[in-house]
């Protein structure tokens, strides 16, 4: 049994029933999933049962300048809006002056918000349990038409004896159309964001993340998207920090003509550990799924990519893609890759691709022979492979906020 | 009889509904039901066998006590009640034959009716023959063709008496006793199976070939097969599986192992047809298999070649150990289900050595209720230096109730190792059947065309003999899946 992390401070809010007494509950039977779990056999959790980490509280809010961090000036930079969440507490000043179109509100105890939460939530992922239960913080978010400016939430806080447990539902009405960046970058010991997106008919949600987290910080998302009838989202994760990183999506078309395109990069140094896992649901017919998913991974680090696509048996006509490549730069990395097809319907045209290698010869030999130096050559080969996939992003804006991450992290490479 | 006549004949045997599913009634010397030590013992004793072989088997037996059916794959296996099985039967002719005429004529009938050819033999192909009939090997021919070769193919259990040093030495060399469930099992009771040994320098100079039958009602079998190959040296080893049609379930757990030395290759094709239970899902074999070959020598080669369209539950993994230098494992396989069975197949391929290469092709094809997984790993060891791997994985699904699905691991731990992976899933193409049609070929008759089309590749891998069979096997499994 995990320790302290069984007994989450619910104060004031927990009763003895009601969507978030029973995530407790579900939590305090289940806890970290162990090594034998399948779909957490490349990345090792149950580690964290050991920490002595325990939820923030409000009283450990640090008073930091909410202004001043990076994240705050890559919102700048985009004119977004920023809603900030320190130790996983919701700073209450984003609340207000809202841009048109989108309606902000605490969570606390609305059951009908939580329940939906709860509903989007990555089945059987610890943190829909715990971090519905822990919720450090929690805010529903409401879009109606096309809001003009991007939103940012913004995760930050020093504490690293304490766990951050956000927990955000964005609602898309019919036809809405949101903007919206993700930027994760604390030191807490343990970063448990629980989003639920739902995304109505005709509605689109073009998404950002960026997952910088501290050294020393674990991060596990647990993301839930549902989308409704021609509803779409283009969601985009850049992961480059942490000591151990797990961004869990899992998307279910429920509504015809969904479309989803989920892509990432991620990016290892040192010990880091890498995982990006999702899973496609196609519930119903004729939806589509596009996933391309590129790491680059140098020291000892580690990288994961699973990703499952599951088609119903009446879901005909659906196409879902996945590409997963892995770039290893140093004798001591590992990639490993599980895409997954779990097919159910015949009309159907799904594939997956994944390849594992280095950097191609080849492509080295031509550059050099060129007179580029073999650094030089080396660095713009694997700054191709990375760029390339952000080019994708349709929305500049937002693809705007990724690029000089990933450059930061080029540049921070030895060998540059 | 030509060898042509008779591969025909074998053919169009095969063209009707599910043919073998008859009895054969021999009386059997059968041990009690049940699985405990004294049954360990009993079969050993009933073969003969040395103190360190009893030991060898209480040992897996112990170790099997301890573990858990596994139950990670895509499977709906209804509890097995281990209890309820025979775990020895043999045919009562105890004595060994000298030759052919001395088989008990029943016997020589069911092989008949199965098509294998062992009065026909010297004529079709140069093929030997070690007929496995429930679980004692009763005739073994071309033994004196093969010895002059230096080739050992004989049943594992005279094996065990006449080349003790060889079994020691490699038995449970590959699969060791407490790999799985399945294979603790069968090294505790296995009854019999294949030993082959070619040494060095020698290229066998026939296919090897046993066919393998499920007789007697309750009969679990635990075939263990075991084959090395010398420096240098090749064998092409074909396995067929054919079982009498059943309403209760029977359960099957072989074990094959495969040890390759330097320059050496060993190709190993199978066509399993066992019987996969009715339209319903009621009967059919649960095939729970563990095979695996180790390439230890430099350049050495496994080959692993299947076409799996019988049984109703399929649990199985060929997988190649790439330990030495240079060496190559292949994994070619066609996965066919039809009504209910259910298939989770696949392979590993473990990259070890230096510049290893493997290559996967399989082929899943689902019709009916059918469920078909292929589920594969590839590991390259951080010592894998410039290995290379590509997998293509592909699925046809025939009607709209049926599922195909792929699981592939991949771990990479060497950069230098290049994996390269790719699986599609879709339909019969409504164009190339449009165009069947059209040209006035049966709906069923161009569906099994473009199936065996689909699967090509895979086919060309096997040898002739099975080529022509596992073509017509594929349009029967496929009887009833359209239209």
């Amino acid at each position: 049994m995990p320790g302290s992390m069984t007994q989450p401070d619910m104060g004031a809010v927990m009763t003895d029933e009601g969507v978030r007494a029973d995530a407790l509950a579900r939590w305090q039977q289940d806890g970290w999933p162990g090594p034998r779990v399948e779909a957490w056999r490349f990345t090792r959790v149950d580690g964290l049962a050991e920490r002595d980490l325990v939820p923030a509280t409000a009283l450990s809010v640090a008073a930091s300048s909410p202004d001043s961090g990076p994240g705050a000036a890559a919102a700048a930079s985009i004119s977004a809006h920023v809603i900030r969440f320190e130790n996983g507490i919701l700073d209450p000043s984003g609340l207000a002056a809202l841009p048109a179109g989108l309606a902000v509100r605490e969570m606390l105890d609305d059951e009908q918000a939580l329940s939906r939460l709860q509903q989007i939530a990555p089945k059987g992922h610890p943190v829909s349990d715990l971090s519905l239960a822990a919720m450090t913080g929690g805010i529903v978010i409401d879009v109606e038409g096309t809001v003009p400016s991007p939103l940012m939430l913004l995760f930050e806080g020093g504490e690293t004896g304490a766990s951050a447990h956000p927990a955000i539902l964005i609602r898309l009405a019919p036809k809405a159309h949101l903007q919206l960046a993700e930027w994760h970058q604390s030191d807490v010991g343990l970063a448990a964001p629980l989003i639920g997106v739902d995304v109505a008919a005709d509605a689109r949600l073009e998404q950002v993340k960026v997952q910088a987290e501290g050294v020393a910080t674990t991060h596990i998302a647990a993301t839930g998207v549902a989308l409704g009838e021609g509803a779409s989202i283009a969601g985009f994760s850049l992961c480059t920090g942490g000591a151990l990183a797990r961004l869990e999506t899992h998307v279910a078309l429920v509504g015809s003509g969904a479309d989803c395109e989920l892509s990432a990069i991620y990016m290892g140094r040192g010990e880091q550990h890498q995982d990006i896992t999702t899973y496609m649901d196609h519930a119903v017919a004729e939806c589509t799924s596009n996933q391309i998913i590129r790491g680059v991974l140098d020291d000892s680090s580690r990288g994961v990519y699973q990703g499952r696509v599951h088609v119903a048996p009446d879901a005909q006509k659906t196409d879902g893609q996945q590409m997963a490549r892995a770039l290893l730069l140093s004798r001591k990395a590992e990639a490993d890759a599980k895409p997954e097809l779990e097919i159910y319907a015949d009309d159907v045209v799904c594939a997956h691709g994944a390849t594992v290698g280095e950097l191609d010869a080849t492509q080295l030999f031509y550059l050099t022979s060129r007179g580029i130096p073999f650094e030089t050559a080396r660095a713009m080969l694997i700054e191709a492979f990375l760029i390339d996939t952000i080019e994708t992003i349709e929305n500049d804006t937002l693809a705007g906020l990724l690029r000089p991450v990933a450059e930061a992290w080029l540049a921070g490479g030895k060998d540059l | 009889m030509a060898a042509t006549t008779e591969t025909i004949e074998q053919v169009e045997q095969a063209t009707g509904k599910y043919k073998y599913g008859f009895v054969t009634d021999i009386e059997t010397d059968k041990a009690p039901k049940g699985l405990n030590e004294d049954i360990i013992r009993f079969i050993s004793a009933k073969k003969d066998e040395p103190e360190w072989m009893l030991d060898w088997r209480l040992k897996a037996f112990r170790r099997w006590q301890t573990m858990t059916s596994p139950d990670w794959a895509k499977l709906d296996i209804p509890p097995i009640d281990y209890q309820d099985i025979h775990y020895y039967s043999a045919p009562k002719s105890a004595e060994k034959l000298k030759s052919l005429d001395e088989v008990d004529p029943e016997l020589l009938a069911t092989y008949e009716k199965l098509g294998i050819p062992l009065n026909e033999q010297k004529m079709l192909a140069n093929v030997a023959v070690d007929a496995v009939f429930d679980s004692v090997s009763v005739a073994t021919t071309f033994r004196e063709e093969l010895s002059k070769a230096g080739v050992i193919f004989c049943p594992i259990s005279e094996a065990i008496r006449d080349y003790p040093e060889l079994v020691q030495r490699y038995l449970g060399s590959v699969v060791p006793v407490g790999d799985n469930y399945f294979a603790a099992l069968n090294s505790a009771v296995f009854t019999d199976g294949s030993f082959v040994y070619i040494p060095k320098g020698v290229r066998c100079p026939m296919e090897l070939s046993t066919y393998f039958r499920i007789n007697e009602q309750n009969t679990g079998q635990f075939e263990r097969t075991l084959i090395i190959a010398d420096d240098e040296s090749y064998v092409s080893y074909l396995e067929g599986c054919t079982a009498p049609q059943r309403d209760e379930n029977q359960l099957h757990a072989a074990v094959v192992e495969l040890v390759a030395l330097k320059d050496s290759e060993i190709k190993y094709s199978t066509v399993q047809n066992w019987y996969p239970g009715d339209e319903n899902g009621k009967g059919g074999i649960y095939n729970f298999v563990t095979k695996r070959g180790v390439c230890r020598g430099d350049r050495s080669k496994i080959s692993w070649t299947q076409v799996e369209t019988g049984s109703a539950i399929t649990w199985k993994y060929p997988s190649c150990v790439l330990r030495g230098k240079d060496s190559v494992g292949e994994f070619y396989s066609v996965a066919l289900t039809n009504n209910m069975q259910q298939a989770d197949t696949g392979t590993k391929m473990i990259h070890i050595g230096e510049g290893s290469r493997s290559t996967i092709i399989s082929k899943g094809i689902s019709a009916g209720r059918s469920q078909n997984c292929y589920r594969g790993l590839v590991h390259m060891q951080p010592t894998a230096e410039d290995a290379r791997n590509f997998t293509q994985c592909d699925s046809l699904l025939i009607g709209d109730r049926c599922g195909a699905h792929t699981v592939p691991y991949i771990v990479s731990r060497n950069p230098s190792a290049k994996i390269e992976h790719e699986a599609t899933t879709s339909r019969i193409s409504e164009d190339q059947l449009f165009y069947c049609l059209q040209r006035g070929i049966g709906e069923e008759d161009a569906v099994s065309l473009i199936v065996n089309g689909f699967c090509k590749e895979v086919m060309k891998e096997l040898p002739m003999e099975f080529a022509v069979e596992a073509q017509k096997l594929i349009g029967i499994s496929l009887e009833g899946s359209v239209g």
